[in-house]
């Protein structure tokens, strides 16, 4: 029984004690938390007058405290004109009313998988034969299927993670080959779904500064490599070899005390239990828990695989009990565990039991999750409690046996929905009801992942990702998140994220309207789409990282060169303001001093016991130096001084010297292209108007949006404010 | 618009679909809004609040000879002193509560974000949930005061460096309770303008003709009709921001409006602009807002070494501006109503790493002698005993609650306070039950630990 609001009535002068007004507030407040559901204390259940009619000579004497502990042990006693009432209602007989709780489910989700025949009807598609009959069950008629823009528009989302062109949506006639056209390019598709499965796997590329070990590379080469996810899950259980997935298991992790429902071998049981199990066991790992049939040593069974030591003490509610707990997969009839097993032994057999052929839970947790991203909702919701009633249990475990049958192969689950009518129906808008019925896809929020590849896709200007080496092209999921992709919904992953969050909020709006990210975003994309973004210059000189403090020569090529110029830019210094970095005796041909056009101050550099007088130029400006004529090389030393090797200023930098003002957005060359092929300038007002509705929208504007558009091209920051309104458009924020 | 909607939906999309308030018993505020003041990575309280027996620097001094290294000087009320350099908060004390026996969680490891993050939500992390700011908490429970002013505003925390950012973030976050509730970030006061008004990319003149467009441009779309509650919630939240960003209201963010010689007794940097947009803030009907004085591993407040200097550099920004803050609410009428904390993370020590008798592990080199200045000063976190100054909020003034030993381990000794209790008196300040909850994953999540905390209602003019 749910928790009630706390509405509690005073108590009237009732000769018999009001049930619903008076003596049922008393319990939903202070009893029922302990005394309700599978796991009710003592047996009692306040929903169930059975229960309490034969508890009835204790009640009085326990809220008084004079029948061992009080109740309720917690909190204050109730008071006297709470217990007064309590004495009337049982001197009544306990008179019983209906409040109007939810009756509780009679749903038992299976463990085995079930075998169930396809229904007969003139449907394709296995999906469609089963939404066909549930149709025909309800009188429900198909929604006219989407046209193929708007097929393309979803497809490119949803396998891509980015929007289609206009030239791309024109091949889409035939949508079981584009469908396979967008599973064959493993590496866009991977750049997609790996932002579901580091949200789901809790696994963040930057790592979270509480200890966590994260492992991109097997992610991404499994998500390439199509590999199975059952193939996936055994690894993911049973992390063995040098980039195993360890860092799964290890959860997130602080240095010093943990609470014990929260070590990392509970971690691991929690998050195994709710990611591939649809199990919550996080209230389990304090107590049996509440709000589920889960209880405290289900969880310490599980957690004991992943354990150093097998057994584990129950510690209940931050208190040991001295009962031993060894390790116990959840569903014990798929087989044992070895109860002195090393860690190794230990996971193994999980991960046995996990993919075990008779475990349908692992399967259907995985498809249903894979539809809700599809469809908007999933087959069964929330999509983390496998144990509550599919809309349709037919076709959940359809699919799930059909998924095993091949072998696990997501991209065979991947095409089987998406060329399904089922998913192709025009979007169905979200009802409140209180029962689901399934009308297709809802409208799904585009995520900010999606938001950002596809605005890069459009304008041809993509982010770097540049560190000490080297710089390539990257898209949205390998950077730290920004303010703009935090606003959109992007998680820091310091829990399991199994859904992004579809609310709109005025903050998330703040950031969109008036956010730097986006609108410098805007500005490099509108000079890229205009072809009048300068293309940067490769550095002559480049000194990687250098930390804490150096004295290295250098010697550049510069004939030819009209100019160059300097740049310092910070490699990750903690505190900059006291780094002393700058250059030393710089001189064309061994000869004459380099001289920059504007002063720049002299600074002493000491270290390795030296003292050095270094130009100290300004961190992140470029500063000109003219070359003379005739001159060929450039030498001298860069320099950093020893005050950089004090922990508290530990100093980071880089030091670059360029042929003509640099970009900083690109300090590095790079020689690899960008995820997305660039789209031609284009300057023809209306053509371009086209072109940003297809690849946003995924239509033609109509005219009265196509004579806006063009106007507004003509006007101050036209082509910015154009993208932006796009972007911003629900059209676009919500893909149907 | 809303045909085929139930009102339950719109309710829900209306508060971005936020958790259900299980239980919040009625509790009258003493307090509207709140002002923390975050002094972060570990503020000495014997160099600050809690002076100790000075021992001034000379080479060869014994480490655990000192308690602290800056003289005490008297405050506006007997019986409090205060480290030497806090004299104007010294002045204004008698407005205020001080708090010399909080402590903090032993978490086994001194890390200062994790500090951060219990003492901000409550919760030591990892949890289960992702529990929220203090700061959303109230927003969410409290709703705004002023619509045009967010109701949770953080100030001075640059949320991008180095590799605690990622913990930062985990706490400025509404968590559970939906983005809605989140704070909304400035890290330098002096920029406010550009997040509360257009910014320089487009400019006000070139921002109301885009959102003219906008509309234009929605009004033009064949599918426009084809909405639910999901887009209608979104182009309100769109029409908010612009609101926001043109509304006058946020002129409060604005501190060209103030006379330069207001700017320079609040100090014209970070921590104490950040003072000064408070206040205004206040005044404007803000309901919460943070102003750090920043946490950079090893910067200000975080003395790993030269500690007796850089406590005299922290004290010299927070002294002006804190009591500046104090004279001016209370010249406005608005400091009975307006709560303001001076909290840190946790306090400092020459020689105790934890608590006396339950020591974690070192991760400062101290050495028994000091031979050079750099050694001398309070290096080591102490969560035994922490200082929190109170000032507002129904609080009692003149007031010292708690005590600590006059001598090494300087271990509390009257009436500790956990920061369960601590929060508990604060949320009961701003008439938040402790032990208000929401359901999240269908079990309650309190605005103290289980809903624990009890309010020391001691501390408090009127019971």
């Amino acid at each position: 029984m749910r928790l009630l609001a706390l509405t509690f009535v005073a108590a009237s002068l009732h000769a018999r004690a009001d049930f619903a007004s008076e003596v049922h507030p008393i319990f939903a407040a202070r009893c029922a938390g302990c005394h309700s559901g599978p796991n009710a204390q003592a047996g009692l259940k306040m929903d169930d007058r059975a229960s309490l009619v034969k508890a009835r000579a204790k009640i009085v004497p326990k809220v008084r405290g004079a029948l061992g502990t009080r109740m309720p042990p917690t909190g204050d006693p109730l008071s006297e004109a709470q217990i007064q009432t309590l004495e009337r209602w049982v001197a009544a007989d306990l008179p019983w009313a209906d409040v109007g709780a939810k009756a509780a489910s009679k749903w038992q989700a299976l463990l085995a998988p079930r075998v169930v025949a396809l229904p007969q009807n003139a449907e394709i598609n296995p999906i469609d034969k089963f939404v066909a009959a549930y149709n025909a069950k309800r009188g429900l008629a198909w929604r006219p299927l989407i046209d193929d823009a708007t097929f393309a528009k979803r497809v490119y989302l949803d396998l891509w993670g980015v929007t289609p062109s206009f030239e791309q949506m024109q091949v889409s006639k035939n949508r079981a080959a584009l469908i396979d056209k967008l599973l064959a390019d493993r590496e866009m598709l991977a750049g997609h779904w790996i932002s579901f499965w580091n949200d789901l796997l809790r696994n963040d590329n930057r790592a979270y500064h509480g200890e966590t070990k994260p492992y991109t590379p097997w992610l991404k080469k499994a998500l390439e490599s199509n590999a199975p996810y059952d193939a996936m899950v055994r690894q993911l259980i049973n992390p063995a070899g040098p980039d195993a997935p360890e860092g799964f298991l290890v959860g997130v992790n602080w240095r010093g005390d943990v609470n014990a429902s929260q070590l990392p071998h509970m971690q691991a049981a929690q998050n195994t239990a709710q990611v591939f199990l649809g199990v919550n066991l996080k209230c389990a790992s304090c107590h049996d828990s509440f709000i589920n049939k889960y209880q405290l040593r289900q969880s310490y069974g599980m957690a004991a695989i992943f354990s150093e030591q097998p057994q584990l003490e129950l510690i209940r509610c931050d208190t040991r009990t001295g009962k031993m707990q060894g390790p116990e997969f959840l569903f014990p009839s798929l087989g044992a565990i070895k109860q002195d097993g090393t860690i190794a032994e230990r996971r193994a057999q999980a991960a046995a039991l996990f993919t075990h052929p008779q475990n349908g839970r692992v399967p259907r947790t995985f498809v249903n999750r894979i539809w809700g991203r599809l469809f908007g909702r999933g087959l069964v919701e929330p999509v983390d409690d496998m144990d509550a009633e599919p809309w349709n249990a037919d076709l959940l475990d359809w699919l799930a046996n059909d998924f095993v049958a091949n072998n696990s192969d997501i991209n065979h689950l991947l095409k089987l929905i998406l060329t399904s009518k089922a998913w192709q129906q025009q979007a169905a808008p979200i009802v409140e009801e209180n029962s689901y019925t399934f009308r297709g896809p809802q409208p799904r929020r585009i995520t900010a992942e999606q938001f950002v590849d596809s605005l890069s896709a459009l304008t041809g200007e993509w982010r770097l990702l540049q560190n000490d080496r080297s710089a390539r092209f990257a898209r949205e999921w390998e950077f730290k998140s920004t303010a703009l992709t935090r606003a959109l919904g992007r998680p820091i992953r310091d829990q399991v994220y199994t859904t992004r969050p579809p609310e709109s909020s005025t903050l998330q709006a703040l950031e969109l309207v008036n956010g730097t990210t986006l609108a410098q975003s805007l500005r490099r994309g509108v000079q890229r789409l205009n072809g009048t973004l300068p293309e940067p210059p490769a550095p002559l000189f480049d000194s990687k990282a250098v930390r804490r403090s150096a004295g290295t020569r250098f010697r550049i090529d510069v004939a030819g060169k009209k100019e160059i110029w300097l740049l310092i830019e910070d490699a990750g210094s903690y505190d900059w303001d006291r780094t002393i970095a700058g250059w030393h005796d710089l001189r064309f041909d061994d000869n004459v001093a380099a001289q920059p056009s504007q002063t720049q101050p002299l600074k002493s550099v000491a270290f390795f016991k030296q003292s050095y007088t270094a130009l100290t130029t300004p961190v992140g400006k470029a500063v000109h130096i003219a070359v003379p004529d005739g001159a060929r090389t450039l030498k001298g030393t860069i320099v950093m001084d020893d005050i950089g090797r004090i922990s508290e200023v530990n100093s980071a930098a880089r030091f670059f010297i360029f042929p003509s003002a640099p970009d900083r957005n690109l300090l590095t060359k790079v020689s690899d292209a960008p995820p997305v092929a660039s789209p031609k300038p284009e300057t023809d007002a209306a053509k371009l108007t086209d072109r940003l509705f297809w690849q946003t929208l995924g239509r033609a504007p109509a005219p009265a949006e196509k004579q806006i558009a063009i106007e507004q091209l003509n006007a101050n920051g036209g082509l910015e404010d154009l993208l932006w309104s796009l972007l911003l458009h629900p059209e676009f924020q919500y893909v149907r | 618009m809303f045909d085929n909607v139930s009102r339950r939906a719109v309710l829900a999309a209306l508060t971005g679909a936020a958790p259900k308030l299980l239980a919040a018993p009625k509790i009258a505020p003493r307090a509207d809004s709140m002002i923390l003041l975050w002094m972060a990575g570990g503020m000495a309280q014997t160099e600050t609040f809690d002076p100790k027996r000075h021992t001034p620097y000379e080479t060869g001094l014994a480490s655990d000879k000192v308690l602290s290294t800056f003289p005490s000087i008297p405050t506006a009320v007997d019986g409090i002193r205060l480290s030497q350099g806090l004299e104007k908060i010294g002045k204004v004390m008698d407005r205020g509560a001080l708090i010399r026996s909080h402590q903090v969680g032993d978490l086994g490891f001194i890390l200062h974000s994790r500090h951060q993050f219990h003492w901000h939500t409550g919760y030591a992390p990892p949890q289960a949930v992702a529990v929220p700011h203090m700061g959303a908490f109230l927003a969410r429970t409290l709703g705004p005061r002023n619509p045009d002013i967010p109701p949770f505003i953080a100030v001075g925390q640059n949320m991008e460096l180095g590799a605690e950012s990622d913990a930062l973030k985990a706490f400025h976050t509404a968590g559970f309770l939906g983005s809605e509730y989140g704070p909304f970030q400035m890290v330098d006061p002096r920029d406010a303008v550009s997040v509360t008004r257009p910014s320089e990319y487009v400019g006000p003149t070139r921002f109301e003709n885009r959102r003219a467009f906008y509309k234009k441009l929605l009004d033009a779309s064949p599918m426009k009709n084809a909405g639910d509650h999901q887009r209608e919630s979104y182009l309100r939240s769109v029409e908010n921001a612009h609101r926001l960003l043109t509304s006058p209201a946020a002129k409060a963010f604005d501190l060209a409006l103030e006379k330069p010689e207001v700017i320079a007794r609040y100090g014209d940097n970070k921590f104490g602009l950040g003072c000064l947009q408070a206040r205004r803030l206040v005044e404007a009907g803000a309901r919460f807002i943070e102003v750090t004085s920043e946490y950079i591993p090893f910067r200000f407040w975080d003395t790993h070494e030269n500690g007796h200097k850089r406590a005299g550099d922290m004290k010299q920004l927070i002294d002006g501006p804190i009591a500046q803050l104090v004279l001016d609410l209370e010249e406005r009428g608005l400091l009975d109503r307006t709560l303001i904390v001076i909290a840190t993370e946790f306090g400092r020590d020459m020689m105790t790493e934890g608590k006396p008798g339950l020591e974690v592990k070192d991760q400062v080199q101290q050495p028994k002698t000091m031979t050079e200045p750099k050694h001398y000063g309070m290096h080591r976190h102490f969560t035994e005993a922490v200082s929190v100054c109170i000032f507002g909020g129904g609080f009692k003034k003149g007031f010292l609650y708690g005590k600590t030993a006059d001598e090494r381990p300087c271990k509390t000794i009257e009436n500790p306070i956990s920061i369960e209790d601590l929060h508990a008196t604060i949320y009961t300040a701003m008439g938040v039950a402790p032990d208000t909850a929401y359901e999240v994953e269908q079990r309650p999540v309190y605005a103290t630990k289980d809903g624990k905390g009890k309010a020391r209602t001691e501390l408090f003019s009127k019971a």
